[in-house]
């Protein structure tokens, strides 16, 4: 386990007109779940919403472990669902988000958390629906998920620019509103090929942060100290 | 089949998961799926099941992973056909 702090996200706008079904079409459940995976989602119900959990789940634990290696490619089976603890089963997928949600922690959500297994890390991976977003975070520990401040918005357009400038403007109101001071001071650097990172009072910080963004939805995720 | 060929049944295939400003522009060889064609990693997966159906090949598990570009996509087909 790399002992540096880092933190991963996944968003996905599980209503979709492209989502819904989607896991049942042809073989897209072979080319990304392992066989433990697929026992999984044999025992639960609602097969959409926990596919889309367990997809969040490697998604997040991709992005927390490339962090550490910007090389990394996402291959769904390498980042493997080992295990999983649901807290409160979260299914209430029809409300609408209107808006945004900012929050700190995940204890007050209903939850499912995962461990996922990547080329070099596990992590805990926790997962909550939002509206019709399902969010997945990833960090190093349960612990860590006490010191994180989070975000889901729905944004008017699904096109990339948008949903990249809204992310970025969305996480720098928000970490500037826990803070307590003014947007100007946060600056977020993204990069595609190597991880977020914020600058505060021109002055790096060391919160690992992530951003995703899918279809109408974008999120952030930041662990403070 | 020629590579052109692969390349034109290729970029149809692509298209269909391009956001409106991918739809209004080109794209070629080099183009990275994920950065440049901002192709999420879902739409990847069903990208390659297309692929699969288009092409009637298999891609392993192994080849996904080789599938970064437009260029290096057309390679993995071309190296199934042979």
């Amino acid at each position: 386990m790399n002992s540096e702090r880092s933190v991963g996200n996944d968003i996905v706008f599980a209503l979709g007109s492209d989502r819904t079904g989607m896991v049942f079409r042809n073989n897209f459940m072979d080319k990304v779940l392992t066989s433990y995976e697929k026992s999984l989602l044999s025992k639960v119900a609602e097969k959409d919403t926990f596919f889309w959990m367990i997809w969040s789940a490697k998604e997040a634990a991709y992005k927390f472990a490339s962090r550490f290696d910007p090389q990394m490619k996402f291959l769904p089976k390498m980042h493997s669902v080992e295990g999983f603890h649901t807290y409160r089963y979260p299914l209430s997928m029809s409300k609408r988000l209107d808006g945004f949600r900012v929050s700190t922690g995940l204890e007050e959500f209903d939850s499912v958390s995962f461990l996922v297994h990547t080329a070099a890390n596990r992590v805990t991976v926790r997962c909550v629906v939002i509206g019709e977003f399902v969010l997945g975070v990833a960090c190093s520990c349960d612990a860590d998920f006490k010191n994180l401040l989070w975000g889901v918005k729905r944004i008017p357009s699904d096109r990339y620019a948008v949903q990249s400038k809204s992310v970025r403007e969305f996480a720098r109101r928000s970490i500037a509103d826990h803070l307590g001071i003014n947007i100007g001071l946060i600056e977020i650097e993204e990069s595609l090929y190597c991880a977020p990172r914020i600058s505060v009072r021109d002055t790096d910080s060391l919160w690992p942060i992530s951003l995703s963004h899918d279809q109408f939805g974008v999120c952030f995720s930041v662990l403070l100290e | 089949m020629e590579r052109s060929d692969v390349f034109a049944l290729l970029k149809k295939l692509i298209w269909e998961y391009l956001d409106e400003d991918g739809k209004n522009s080109d794209f070629e060889e080099h183009s990275n799926l994920l950065r440049d064609l901002h192709i999420n990693s879902a739409h990847l997966i069903d990208l390659v099941i297309d692929v699969e159906d288009q092409f009637d090949i298999t891609i392993e598990d192994p080849m996904l992973g080789k599938m970064t570009t437009v260029g290096s996509s057309i390679d993995v087909i071309l190296s199934k056909l042979r």
